[in-house]
């Protein structure tokens, strides 16, 4: 008896902690993990073995408050004719003979109230792994920074940007 | 900064894979050894000024044991201490290259301190003797500086699973504000003072010679002593444990990561059940499978830091990695006799089906230009076409560059004739 009491107090304390770390585990993987898009398109390889520029697929990052997301049509410039066997791009194909978009899973994003601009940052000279992280080097596209407020005002202070609340909540 | 960068050597990936390797074993020689020394020397002081306050003969053999143990020598803490640290920090110049120069700065500054506390802490062991309060004084001093030490030295570390931070990490106090260094360092400290009251149990009395003529009274003491410590922080290991493991950035996280997170809490708890053991029976049965299970727990540590490491940096690392490769390409020549690929044609189909198709077609443009459109300019130089796909260079502006395929002399020389080939044949 008197020695069961302890030990049963101390696995149950070290079982919280398995716990817990169960849980962040589990809040990881459903709100920070890189997700497995709909095909498995890499960046590395379009980057640094075809040889592409971030602009030829998001066009407008130094125009808009989005660069955003290629359309089918830019990859199929390419891919009516390119690596055609290879499974990924059968799965594109589908999609674009369906004449459907793909639905590529958001990786990157600000709630609804802040509001960002790409082409003020762009134009200023910052490069897209500042805020991105190495995407040239990824295979799978991953959130690297915070994009909590205290990392866009840190950079704001140093960089003598606006740090008014309106100019990023409108 | 610059100095940084003429250290570094060549990083092939294998090596590279090695010199990790290497790095998880300086860390598991280092910090169990230098937290039985913290640990040991602390207690130490603190018996010490307990015996000057108020004199007490157990007190006062206690406070030279633990300090006299033969591990604390001077040429056993060159080898544990001082020796692993100088790999250590060579180890990060190595994988960081310039990445994180400000960083690797840091390491080389807590170098300074922390071989200042070891020498003084070897100063109190020498001076011993004399019981005076400069002796003490010393000791303290060490202490001290083997805190701040490991503090810059953790912190630093913590910073390069941050690879987004490193260009704000230009002064010491923007390095001491993240709330990861601080976790890591309370760990840090926890797991050292219970692996010295782990060491206590296990070294007095299995390994120093003259502990049969301890009293009984003395055994009891240090050997309670010990336990309770090392149960006391063995509990508080987790708590620190888990608040690093939130403070973690995101990109660190990965399940391997928390995997091992939950055999370090599972090790941590295999070792409170004994040390309770060992308080309820009063025997030292168990002291050397508790010191291998801290050993464990150190490694288990060490592991999952280097997860989280590798996870922040795999993008640095694959830069590394492809910097590396072709560094070594340049170096190895390519084997083969020059020339004797260029009538392959039946090697040259296949890597042209295989390879260059993927970009290029005869008859029209893909990723790269046409062939029936550029191959007359190397119809009659081929040399030029396999100097060209061996290395290429930026020709046309309106496509992007064609990459190094990295390809063997004699399979572009197949390629080559190939190409050549049948463009004369079917395409001119
Ligand atoms: C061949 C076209 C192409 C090129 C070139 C390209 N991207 Fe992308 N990018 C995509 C596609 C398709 C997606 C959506 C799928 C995904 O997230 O992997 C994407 C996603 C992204 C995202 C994540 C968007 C989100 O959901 O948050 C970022 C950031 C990004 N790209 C940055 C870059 C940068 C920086 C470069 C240049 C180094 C670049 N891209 C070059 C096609 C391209
Ligand atoms: C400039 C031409 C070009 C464009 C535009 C392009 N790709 Fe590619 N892509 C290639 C080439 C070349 C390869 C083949 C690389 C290889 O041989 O492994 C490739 C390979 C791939 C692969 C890997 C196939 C595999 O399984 O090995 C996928 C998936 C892919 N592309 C998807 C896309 C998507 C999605 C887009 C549009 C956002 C796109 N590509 C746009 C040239 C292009
Ligand atoms: C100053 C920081 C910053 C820079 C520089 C930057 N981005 Fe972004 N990017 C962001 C933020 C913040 C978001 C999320 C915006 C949102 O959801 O409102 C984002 C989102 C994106 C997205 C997803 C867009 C979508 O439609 O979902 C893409 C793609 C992208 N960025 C590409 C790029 C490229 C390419 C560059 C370089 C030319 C670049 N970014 C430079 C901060 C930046
Ligand atoms: C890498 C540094 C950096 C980061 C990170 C950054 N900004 Fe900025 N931002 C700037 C600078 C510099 C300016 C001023 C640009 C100028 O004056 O041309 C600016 C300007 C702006 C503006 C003013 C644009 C306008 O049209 O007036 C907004 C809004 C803004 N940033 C929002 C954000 C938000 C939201 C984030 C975080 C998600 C963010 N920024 C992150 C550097 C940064
Ligand atoms: C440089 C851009 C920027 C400026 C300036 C800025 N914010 Fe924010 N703010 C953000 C972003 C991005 C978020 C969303 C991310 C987050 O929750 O941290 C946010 C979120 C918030 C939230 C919601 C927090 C939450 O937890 O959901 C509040 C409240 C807020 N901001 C208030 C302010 C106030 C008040 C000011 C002026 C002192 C201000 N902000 C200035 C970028 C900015
Ligand atoms: C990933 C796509 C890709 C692959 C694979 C590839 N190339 Fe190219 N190639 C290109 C591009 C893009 C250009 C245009 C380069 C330029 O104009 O700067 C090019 C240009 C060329 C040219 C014309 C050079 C000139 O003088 O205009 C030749 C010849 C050529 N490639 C041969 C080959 C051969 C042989 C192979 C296979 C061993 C091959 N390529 C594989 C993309 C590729």
């Amino acid at each position: 008896m008197n020695k069961i009491i302890p030990r049963l107090l101390i696995a149950g304390y070290f079982s919280i902690f398995i716990i817990i770390i169960v849980g962040l585990g589990w809040a990881w993987h459903t709100y920070r993990e890189a997700p497995d898009q709909p095909i498995a398109y890499s960046h590395n390889k379009h980057i640094n073995f075809v040889g592409l520029e971030c602009t030829h697929c998001h066009a407008y990052a130094d125009r808009a408050l989005m660069p955003g997301i290629p359309p089918l049509q830019t990859c199929m410039e390419c891919h009516e004719n390119v690596a055609t066997d290879r499974p990924e791009i059968i799965k594109l194909t589908a999609y674009w003979n369906k004449k459907e978009p793909v639905p590529w899973i958001n990786v990157n994003y600000l709630p609804p109230h802040v509001y960002f601009t790409h082409k003020r940052h762009v134009k200023r000279g910052f490069e897209c792994a500042e805020c991105h992280g190495d995407i040239a080097h990824m295979d799978k596209v991953r959130q690297v920074k915070s994009f909590r407020m205290g990392w866009c005002v840190t950079c704001h202070r140093a960089n003598n940007g606006p740090t008014d609340c309106w100019t990023c909540h409108k | 900064m610059e100095l940084i960068e003429q250290f570094a050597l060549v990083n092939t990936p294998v090596f590279l894979k090695t010199v990790k390797m290497l790095l998880a074993v300086m860390y598991i020689i280092h910090l169990p050894y230098i937290g039985m020394l913290l640990g040991n020397t602390l207690f130490s002081l603190i018996f010490n000024a307990m015996d000057k306050q108020q004199p007490n003969g157990l007190h006062a053999t206690f406070s030279r044991r633990l300090i006299d143990s033969v591990a604390f020598r001077k040429s056993i803490s060159l080898v544990f201490g001082v020796l692993p640290l100088m790999v250590i920090t060579l180890i990060y110049i190595q994988i960081l290259q310039s990445g994180g120069a400000s960083t690797t700065l840091f390491l080389i500054y807590s170098l300074v301190p922390i071989v200042l506390g070891l020498i003084a802490v070897n100063v109190y062991r020498i001076t011993f003797s004399q019981r005076s309060y400069l002796s003490i004084l010393i000791g303290a001093a060490g202490i001290g500086l083997l805190l701040v030490g490991y503090f810059v030295l953790i912190a630093s570390v913590a910073r390069f699973h941050e690879p987004d931070r490193w260009k704000f990490v230009t002064s010491l106090t923007s390095l001491l504000v993240s709330y990861n260094a601080i976790g890591n360092y309370l760990t840090f400290l926890m797991a050292s003072l219970a692996i010295s009251g782990a060491g206590i149990v296990f070294f007095i009395f299995k390994w120093q010679n003259d502990s049969e003529n301890d009293t009984p009274e003395f055994q009891r003491y240090a050997r309670q002593f010990g336990v309770i410590i090392s149960l006391i922080f063995t509990l508080l290991i987790p708590i620190f444990l888990i608040f690093s493991f939130i403070t973690l950035p995101d990109v660190a996280w990965s399940n391997s990561m928390m995997f091992s997170g939950i055999l370090v809490i599972i090790v941590l708890a295999i070792i409170s059940l004994v040390l309770t053991a060992m308080l309820q029976r009063n025997d030292l049965k168990y002291g050397i499978s508790l010191f291998v299970l801290f050993i464990i727990a150190y490694s288990l540590l060490v592991i999952t830091n280097a997860i989280t490491r590798e996870n922040s940096l795999v993008e640095l690392s694959k830069t590394i990695n492809l910097k590396g490769e072709a560094m070594l390409a340049e170096l190895i020549p390519e084997r083969g006799e020059v020339g004797s690929g260029l009538t392959d044609y039946a090697r040259g189909e296949d890597i042209y089906k295989r390879i260059c198709s993927t970009c290029h077609r005869f008859d029209k443009q893909i990723v790269g230009p046409a062939y029936n459109t550029v191959l007359g300019k190397y119809e009659n130089d081929i040399n030029k076409l396999v100097a060209f796909v061996s290395k290429p260079t930026k020709v046309n502006p309106d496509l992007p560059p064609m990459p190094n395929l990295g390809l063997k002399i004699n399979d572009v020389e197949a390629a080559a004739g190939y190409l050549i080939k049948t463009y004369q044949e079917e395409y001119k």
